[in-house]
């Protein structure tokens, strides 16, 4: 009778008791919670089996995931930690990637899930995306790449150089599974890193025009500026904008936003109100004309093709205003 | 970074420092910087040096010293100032620094391996000096027992033979020339970490000859030179002021670049100590090959940090500061020779001749609370640590928070404290007369302000000139020389019963002499030509 999968690695945990046990000995030791090492240790049966491999190879794969059970243990990880997350629910649909490198898959996706778990649900959108797109390949390269794409689809707009660049030689298939597309991925994307907001379904209709993204915040309330920011240059992707005496770098596309704090005296300071101001209440941006959502006076605004960065004296927001194609 | 199996061996992920360095210029997030520093299947990527060299800054700090003294201190101008506490009846002041800040205990020795200089650690016993010591040279790619055995341990029996060596006996019988003697030199001298623990206990006679390797990197015996190379030193002595069994020679002390006290155990941490010793867990033993420097590496961090930029507003800072403790008034007659040098050399007190100096500020003028200047060696040791600070901290060039954090340190034992300065006096200065790292901070941070009063920056008539005359004297015409010796006499002139002769008023007289000299002398040259 064939093992099981969950026989197969209890197997490999007795295989390697000795040493295994030395190491969680070793990890409470130095300060590890048990109950965050029983929670773990229920993580690597759950994983272990998913992903897969037999003998030497599932060895290694177990003996890597206790040893990062350790390791988390030991740096006061808890148990709801991004670590914890995308070992439990992403690792064991990286098999190929885990087996070829227990060790470095397991280091390289927690690192990825500590910096994805800054940002608000960006971490869930990743696991997600990339469990989908691990699904249709069994290459450990394809899954690394795939990983950077579907992070930058979810929020992490400073990976999007890297993402297009990687996005090019993924097969078809994973590759719409991480964006979550249909139809011509290589169009969508061909089409996008031209215009950093163009994206299916995303936006206004043709001839429509209307505020569709808006982004910052008071520093008091979490967000990056301490006064109201002004707008002050752009490129379409990284935005020049101010606020008070400091200058601040904002990247901004489609999937996310990130305020960096470096100036970019690099981009000329072309803000211009009355570009986008038509009659008193109205908006206007690439032939189209529109009901401005708010009340307030316009202290900056970007335009670069059919998309216009505004701020306004009364916000500690950025918005993004965005022209619908042609009708 | 390499993922740990044991707390051990884990070392702090890339970037440790985030925004140092070309992270600040980059906008874009490299897959590698994603995913922690860990290329695709085939090899990992190495990081730089100095990441590396910070990564092994925090395994030091974090798993192997415990020690969680973080006295260098800095700002980040994003996060804004530090937060200060007063405390107890004195108003002990405890801040909160907004930037990443150090343990001087584990960066000075890390830096000193970096420059390849000479780190004294003193403290009271058993307060890890050694173990320090250890560290760096386990750092340094050596196994743990060669880097103990290795290690010279000073004692009132140890000969210049038990530290380098001793000729072979059959040589020594059938030599005819003293050439013809081989000697049979002792392995450590071609480390490039050495160790010598409790140097203060090595005999006057023995330590003359540890100067002359310390100093110049090579040693002889019996007419046979042994030439050892660059390499980090570190020195431990239980005493800084020289007890022990032997008074340290001057000269011997003089080569010592940085002084890092090993600061008192803080026993909440106890039960880390009592864990280690239950799991016969030595850090030295467990160093993570990722933070090990091969040779070809530390030379190359050597030269890394040797090309680090010190801009001129820095330097000339340093110059300012510099130049405030030579100037001894009434030492002497000739303005040369009005220094405290020439005081020293004659047998007289430099403090008394600084007191009978009468309408001068004592309290401001930081000259006056020292007996003797700075030496060109304190100067070069101060240069190199600044820069590695800098390149250490991720940056192209020193600022003046470098400058700042490491002159303490280097000058420890370079500035001598005159302890009946005025300035010194009352109960603020019972504090500063012990506490040498806040003294010499403190003189810093009051010439910097001295410096940004006068404005210096903008107004640096003798900088001017002085940059004139470094563009070179080709093409100069005799009417342009004399144009130029009117310059420096009008300054001069205009100085005259005006100013109170400073510390830097001083060095720049001398260098208005030193203009004046030159192109004297090329303008004789002219008119024979």
């Amino acid at each position: 009778m064939a093992l099981s999968r969950t026989d197969a690695v209890e197997a490999s945990l007795r295989r390697q008791r000795a040493e295994l046990d030395a190491r969680l000995a070793q990890a409470v030791t130095f300060g590890a919670d048990p109950a965050v090492l029983r929670y773990g240790l229920g993580d690597v049966m759950v994983v272990a089996e998913r992903a897969g491999g037999i003998g030497d190879e599932l060895d290694a794969v177990v003996a890597a995931l206790v040893g990062q059970v350790c390791a988390l243990g030991g740096c006061g990880v808890s148990v709801s930690s991004a670590e914890r997350i995308a070992v439990r629910e992403l690792v064991g649909h990286l098999g190929p990637w885990l087996r070829a490198e227990p060790t470095g898959c397991l280091a390289q996706v927690c690192h990825a899930a500590r910096v994805l778990g800054h940002r608000p649900g960006a971490l869930d959108a990743w696991v997600r995306r990339l469990g989908a797109a691990a699904a249709h390949t069994d290459d450990a390269a394809e899954l690394r790449a795939l990983g950077v794409v579907a992070a930058w689809r979810s929020g992490l707009v400073r990976l999007r150089e890297a993402a297009l660049l990687a996005a090019r030689g993924l097969p078809t298939t994973p590759l719409a599974a991480a964006l979550e597309l249909s139809g011509d991925v290589e169009a969508v994307l061909r089409t996008n890193a031209a215009d950093p907001w163009a994206w299916p379904e995303y936006g206004p209709r043709p001839g429509e025009l209307r505020v569709v993204a808006r982004t910052g915040g008071f520093t008091g309330f979490g967000g990056p500026w301490p006064v109201p920011p002004v707008v002050v240059g752009g490129d379409g992707v990284r935005w020049r904008v101010r606020a008070g005496t400091v200058e601040r770098l904002l990247l901004w596309d489609v999937h996310g936003d990130a305020v960096l704090p470096m100036a970019a005296a690099e981009l000329a300071a072309t803000s211009d109100p009355a570009a986008v101001l038509g009659p008193p209440g109205r908006l206007r941006l690439a032939g189209l004309s529109a009901f401005a959502p708010w009340q307030d006076e316009v202290t900056g605004a970007v335009v670069v093709g059919r998309t216009a960065v505004l701020s306004r004296a009364g916000s500690h927001h950025l918005d993004l205003l965005r022209a619908g194609g042609a009708p | 970074m390499t993922t740990p199996s044991d707390p051990m061996g884990h070392v702090s992920a890339a970037p440790t420092l985030p925004g140092a360095g070309a992270h600040r210029d980059e906008v874009a997030l490299s897959v590698a910087e994603f995913y922690g520093g860990q290329a695709p299947t085939a090899s990992p990527v190495a990081p730089a040096l100095d990441e590396k060299l910070r990564q092994a800054y925090f395994w030091v700090a974090n798993h192997a010293i415990i020690s969680p003294h973080y006295d260098i201190e800095f700002d980040d101008p994003d996060a804004g100032a530090s937060a200060t506490y007063r405390l107890g009846d004195s108003r002990a002041e405890v801040h909160l620094p907004s930037g990443q800040s150090y343990s001087s205990y584990v960066l000075l020795p890390l830096l000193t391996f970096a420059v390849r200089g000479r780190c004294l650690l003193v403290g009271g016993p058993g307060r890890g000096k050694t173990a320090s010591a250890l560290l760096m040279g386990v750092l340094a790619g050596y196994p743990v027992r060669d880097v103990r055995r290795a290690m010279q341990h000073g004692h009132p029996q140890l000969t210049v033979a038990d530290l380098f060596g001793t000729p072979l006996p059959r040589d020594l019988v059938s030599a005819e020339r003293l050439s013809d003697v081989d000697v049979a030199w002792r392995s450590w001298l071609g480390m490039r970490v050495k160790i010598v623990d409790e140097y203060n206990r090595i005999p006057t006679r023995t330590q003359a000859a540890l100067l002359t390797l310390l100093a110049d990197g090579y040693v002889e015996v019996f007419d046979q030179v042994y030439e050892t190379g660059d390499s980090a030193w570190y020195l431990t002595a239980n005493d800084d002021a020289g007890g022990g069994t032997y008074q340290v020679v001057e000269a011997l002390k003089d080569r010592i670049d940085v002084v890092v006290q090993a600061l008192s155990f803080n026993n909440r941490f106890l039960g880390q100590l009592v864990a280690r010793a239950e799991q016969r867990v030595r850090p030295e033993e467990s160093v993570p090959a990722g933070v090990v420097f091969s040779e070809a590496e530390h030379a190359s961090l050597h030269e890394q940090v040797r090309a680090v930029a010190l801009p001129p507003p820095v330097r000339r800072r340093l110059e300012f500061f510099a130049s405030q403790f030579e100037l001894a008034e009434r030492a002497g007659v000739q303005f040369e020779y009005r220094t405290k040098d020439t005081a020293r050399l004659a047998g007289a007190d430099p403090h008394l001749l600084l007191a009978a100096d009468t309408g001068r500020d004592h309290h401001s003028d930081v000259g006056s609370q020292t007996l003797a200047g700075l030496s060109v060696r304190a100067l070069q040791s101060l240069v190199a640590y600044a820069k590695a600070l800098a390149y250490f901290r991720g940056r192209g060039a020193v600022g003046l928070d470098d400058l700042r954090a490491v002159l303490p340190f280097v000058l420890h034992d370079k500035l001598p404290q005159d302890p009946d300065a005025p300035a010194l006096a009352g109960k603020d200065g019972d504090a500063l007369r012990t506490d040498r790292i806040s003294w010499l901070r403190g003189m810093f941070d009051a010439t910097s302000q001295q410096y940004d009063a006068l404005g210096l920056d903008t107004d640096d008539v003798v900088g001017e000139l002085l940059a004139q005359f470094e563009l070179g004297l080709d093409g100069v015409t005799a009417e342009q020389v004399r144009s130029r010796l009117a310059q420096v006499e009008r300054v001069l002139a205009g100085w005259q019963d005006q100013r109170k002769l400073h510390g830097h008023l001083y060095d720049d007289t001398l260098v208005l002499k030193y203009l004046h000299q030159r192109y004297t002398n090329f303008l004789a040259w002219l008119r024979w030509r």
